[in-house]
């Protein structure tokens, strides 16, 4: 589809910037400004309503100024009600293009995403190590760091190249096996009290970065929760909570 | 063990930032939503992407070389420049932090209600000697 329309593409052209799909009986409020500092406005078609916008396509949209309009946007939206983001960036040709390609033909997925994501709110978990600390385990655990850390340290970097690997990788073993349990220990407290989560990739110190879904009536229960196991192991992981945010890491289903 | 003065509710153990700055809306965003099929798809211009780089750590030399240096720079219990008493004092602290995860990890267990569940575990290592030290 997108072939034809685009051979008509010119430099001025005007075109439908996709923020979301919220339910058509949703009250988008007024004065929204969005991309472009357009006014967001909704297209809507059997009872769904895709919220929108008119963008410039020679004015080069994609800015970091054009990002914060998208996440002020979804930011709004996700206080007025169940919404799907759409992935920023997504323009259509127009409101004809938004209703068929869009509302029309995702109707079915777009109505079950919004009955899973209602009366739910994204949340997003990040723990890290406190560095010192975790190495300073690694260290008294395993004699074998011990030791190459003291042949290492303050001798020459040439010469002490194949013993500084080898004793980064043993560290970095060692706190990836210490991430394996505690991330598990987390999680274990955590999911019960959630309805969806994604997982997202960590390296380094860090010990978990995950996406919650979580109903909105065991919010609070959930954030006491992560209060008192953030104190619990407060000396040797920090522990960051995000949100709520609009529910970009679910748009793709639970 | 130190003393907290955070209390628990408002700037407690919890750390809730609100998103604000450029990184953290990228970092809830970016590449994130219902992808749709495009007319026109706006990519993000202008921005290094060294938040998200700096958070894909792959097994390599450098990192390790860089774990390696974090690891001697640590300052465990040998600080330079005390004087005798204070440097007991340290030992002494670093017994009671030993202690003190010996602890968190009997909490730990608690938790999770003290099993051995079965875990991914990409590597076996040899770390199991770990248990003798303690």
């Amino acid at each position: 589809m997108t072939q034809s329309y685009a051979q008509g593409v010119t430099d001025t052209e005007t075109a439908c910037w996709v923020y979301a799909v919220v339910p058509a009986s949703t009250t988008v409020p007024d004065a929204l400004d969005g991309v472009g500092s357009a006014p967001v406005r909704t297209i809507v078609h059997e009872g769904l309503a895709a919220v929108v916008g008119d963008v410039d396509l020679g004015g080069s949209p994609g800015s970091r100024a054009d990002l914060l309009a998208h996440h002020d946007v979804l930011d709004t939206l996700r206080t007025t009600g169940p919404v799907v983001p759409v992935q920023f960036g997504s323009v259509l040709a127009d409101d004809g293009d938004v209703r068929n390609s869009l509302l029309e033909a995702r109707a079915d997925v777009l109505h079950d995403l919004l009955e899973q994501l209602a009366g739910r709110s994204q949340l997003n978990l990040r723990a890290r190590y406190v560095d010192d600390v975790v190495l300073g385990e690694v260290v008294r655990d395993d004699p074998r760091v011990a030791e190459l850390r003291q042949r290492t340290q303050g001798a020459d970097e040439t010469t002490s190249y194949v013993e500084r690997v080898r004793l980064g990788e043993l560290v970095a073993e060692a706190i990836e096996h210490k991430r394996d349990d505690d991330a598990a220990m987390l999680l274990d407290r955590v999911l019960p009290l959630t309805a969806g989560h994604v997982l997202r990739e960590t390296g380094g110190t860090d010990v978990l970065d995950v996406a919650l879904l979580v109903d909105d009536e065991l919010r609070a229960e959930l954030e006491d929760l992560l209060e008192s196991l953030a104190e619990g192991v407060h000396e040797r992981i920090r522990m960051q909570l995000v949100g709520p945010v609009a529910p970009f890491d679910f748009a793709g289903g639970i | 063990m130190t003393v907290q003065s955070q209390s628990r509710r408002g700037g407690g153990y919890l750390e809730r930032p609100a998103p604000s700055g450029l990184a953290d809306v990228v970092e809830i965003i970016l590449d994130k939503g219902l992808v749709i099929d495009a007319y026109i798809r706006v990519s993000l211009v202008g921005i290094e992407l060294l938040t998200i780089d700096a958070r894909i750590v792959i097994a390599s030399v450098d990192t390790y070389l860089r774990f390696a240096e974090a690891t001697n720079r640590l300052d465990l219990y040998e600080k330079g420049g005390k004087d005798l008493t204070e440097a007991v004092g340290d030992l002494q602290e670093g017994g009671a932090s030993k202690k003190t995860s010996g602890a968190i990890r009997g909490a730990k267990k608690a938790l999770t209600g003290g099993d051995d569940r079965p875990r991914a575990r990409k590597r076996s290592s040899s770390r199991r000697q770990e248990s003798e030290e303690e």
